[in-house]
């Protein structure tokens, strides 16, 4: 994936930042339709087939820059959260890609409470099955959610967590199946089909998952564009009108600018918003930095009497959607469940946090990792005005102060996260588990930069675009106005398609 | 804690997985220095002596391992202490100070906790009342000078955090608890797990 170096003082067309989700979809659109664009990425490029199950080595994929973590649920970051490199989070991210639910988008007009989306599923889903097209999605047959649906692979092998999963579901009457999986099954040009290694979490290497880093930014850099590794955006320079002209960013200890007639963030929901509140850019409305989301991933983990080997085959393939809206919810919104297996040190990672052991019982406890299975769950997250992406008084990076996250679950998802822990504690009882535990617990970045209609109350337009500056747009999931309870990265490449179309029109 | 000379031994089986086409040649690598490491002789390049005194009677309350390793000790303390000479893991509480400066303000301030119940050094109180102490601790009932009895418990958190991952990363642990993670795949063939049997 070599590509060209533009000229510093050439003034390009577009200037992404970032390599992930947000900005691969849209960078390989814009290079495909003749424009110059330039990907500036913070982190390193890696060769996939150097990617290691090691975990403690792995997390050279990670964001590891230091983030300050506050409110009653402080979430962590770093490891299976936030990654670098070309190819951002999806080169760590966990494959599993289920399409939002609809309601989700309307979930103000459903209840009450929460927002709407500025547009509705059906405006998303051309290209939602665009992006599940381009990269490769695999799923069952008959998806029993949305019979309609079709996926181009079939599911790759159950693990012992997904077989656990099914039998505790079918006991209890809950609706389950293969699960959609950004990955390929049959080979696919240079790209070979999943073997079943277990360390989606740790970098592909084989080309198995859809990642950025084998899908949108090859086709990006046959197109012509170029992907810069190693550079971290810090500041944004404009004309006397306000507009972008260039972009400032730090490459081997050494501060350069590119020149260029609009500018993407692709940054992620931590990073875009703080770049933003650094530069004091885009914020006229003050909601840069708030209406920060996650998903409620409450766990339940249990101990098998067969040897599971958790960290064996796909990690979660088995999910159910019977939890989008639950009879006896005392909620809005919903959630789904999926199966959970885990390489060693995350788990550890999670018992050792999660419930609290030390002494002879930790160390007990570690001795059964071979027959442990989980289960998780992504649940929706309602904006709250208390929790938000502020800066801190320690400078980071390029002198760029450190974010700091505030996060606290409100009685929505307190009663959410109660309810999947009921659950969840039921099929694995259902399914023979003992020793049953469940661990509280929140992932993904969501929010910061809402988009909507109304410029006093988001940040960018339902395209993406900046209320406040006509060549700054916004293309990652801190635009998204609800967390839904889908995984972002489906989403965020639908969005990106679409922000591209918008650019590409202008 | 008692400190053996040589780093432990590894399983057999272990070792010759280790040697099999089944890990690649960087993380062979990767497995192999962390099995021969030997902090027998180590001395704290980050922490004090005397709050790195404190983490190593800690460590051996927190997380046990004779029941994992029963001839031999991982130096659990050695490895945080190096483990926070590098860029750490993305994020911090924000109610605490920068992982260096609350390890040393939370080892010296159970010290002084030590000090001030029982009339001396944590590292020389018995079994019981450490672990009484870390009780406390872990209930969030333990003030010390510098850090109160949230932030102790939030960073009895990141200890037991750090404890489990610099463990459960060891070739010697893996062997023992049968773990086959690292054994995924090769550079030449990658095996993978898709065929495999469930025990």
């Amino acid at each position: 994936m070599k590509s060209r170096r533009f000229d510093d003082h050439e003034i390009v067309d577009v200037v992404v930042v970032g390599t992930g989700a947000g900005g691969a979809p849209l960078l390989a659109e814009l290079a495909r339709s003749g424009m110059k664009v330039v990907a500036l990425e913070a982190g390193p490029r890696f060769d996939p087939r150097q990617h290691t199950p090691d975990e403690a080595t792995a997390s050279e994929i990670y964001w590891l820059e230091e983030r300050l973590s506050g409110g009653a649920n402080p979430m962590a970051f770093g490891g299976n959260n936030s990654g670098t490199g070309v190819g951002g989070s999806m080169l760590h991210f966990g494959a599993f890609m289920p399409r939002i639910d609809a309601r989700d988008m309307r979930l103000h007009s459903e209840t009450g409470k929460g927002v709407d989306w500025p547009f509705g599923y059906d405006t998303l889903l051309p290209y939602i099955e665009r992006v599940e097209r381009e990269i490769g999605v695999s799923g069952p047959e008959n998806y029993p959610w949305d019979p309609e649906r079709r996926y181009a692979y079939p599911p790759p092998q159950r693990n012992g967590a997904a077989q656990a999963m099914i039998r505790g579901c079918d006991a209890l009457g809950i609706r389950n199946a293969d699960g959609p999986t950004a990955l390929i099954t049959r080979d696919w040009g240079d790209r070979k089909a999943c073997v079943g290694c277990g360390a989606c979490h740790q970098g592909c290497r084989n080309g198995a998952k859809s990642g950025t880093d084998v899908t949108y930014l090859p086709v990006a850099v046959s197109a012509g564009a170029e992907i810069r590794p190693n550079c971290f955006v810090h500041g944004i320079e404009r004309d006397s009108t306000g507009r972008v002209t260039a972009i400032v960013y730090r490459e081997n200890g050494e501060d350069r600018k590119q020149r260029c007639a609009a500018l993407v963030l692709a940054a992620g929901a931590v990073e875009t918003a703080r770049l933003l509140l650094h530069t004091g850019l885009a914020n006229r409305s003050g909601q840069v930095g708030r209406n920060y989301m996650a998903h409620i991933s409450t766990q339940v983990w249990g101990r098998f009497d067969e040897i599971i080997r958790p960290n064996k085959g796909y990690p979660s393939l088995t999910i159910t959607e019977d939890m989008m809206r639950p009879e006896d919810a005392d909620f809005v919104g919903g959630y789904l469940i999926q199966s959970l297996g885990m390489m060693p040190l995350t788990w550890a990672t999670g018992v050792a946090r999660g419930r609290g052991l030390w002494g002879e019982a930790l160390t007990n406890y570690l001795r059964g990792y071979n027959y442990m299975a989980g289960l998780g769950a992504h649940g929706d997250c309602l904006p709250n005005d208390d929790n938000l992406v502020t800066l801190s008084d320690e400078i980071g990076r390029a002198g760029v102060p450190k974010p700091k996250i505030t996060f606290s679950y409100g009685p929505n998802e307190q009663a959410m996260h109660e309810h999947m822990a009921r659950t969840m504690t039921g099929i694995w009882e259902a399914a023979g588990a003992k020793d049953i535990w469940s661990m509280d617990r929140a992932a993904h970045m969501i929010g910061t930069c809402r988009m909507g209609t109304d410029p006093d109350d988001s940040v960018v337009n339902p395209f993406g675009r900046s209320h406040d500056i006509d060549n700054l747009w916004i293309c990652d999931h801190s635009v998204f106005p609800s967390a839904t309870a889908a995984n972002p990265a489906l989403a965020i490449m639908a969005l990106s398609l679409r922000t591209a179309e918008a650019i590409r029109a202008r | 804690m008692s400190q053996t000379s040589l780093p432990p031994a590894i399983d057999q089986d272990y070792l010759a997985l280790l040697d099999s086409d089944r890990i690649s040649g960087r993380t062979r690598q990767v497995m192999e220095e962390r099995a021969q490491t030997s902090d027998a002789g180590y001395t704290p390049r980050q922490l004090s002596q005397s709050a790195y005194d404190v983490l190593g009677a800690l460590a051996a309350r927190v997380l046990p391992q004779t029941a994992i390793l029963p001839d031999a000790t991982i130096n659990i303390a050695a490895r945080i202490d190096a483990r926070l000479g590098t860029p750490g893991d993305g994020w911090r509480f924000a109610t605490l100070p920068p992982d260096t400066e609350a390890y040393e303000q939370a080892l010296n301030g159970l010290d002084s906790q030590a000090r001030q119940r029982y009339g001396t050094r944590f590292s020389a109180l018995d079994a019981g009342l450490q672990d009484s102490l870390v009780h406390a601790m872990a209930e969030g009932a333990l003030e010390t000078d510098r850090l109160d009895g949230t932030q102790m418990r939030s960073w009895f958190a990141d200890l037991r955090a750090d404890c489990v991952q610099i463990f459960i990363s060891h070739p010697a642990v893996q062997a023992q608890l049968g773990i086959d993670a690292v054994f995924n795949g090769g550079d030449g063939v990658f095996q993978g797990f898709s065929a495999w049997e469930k025990a």
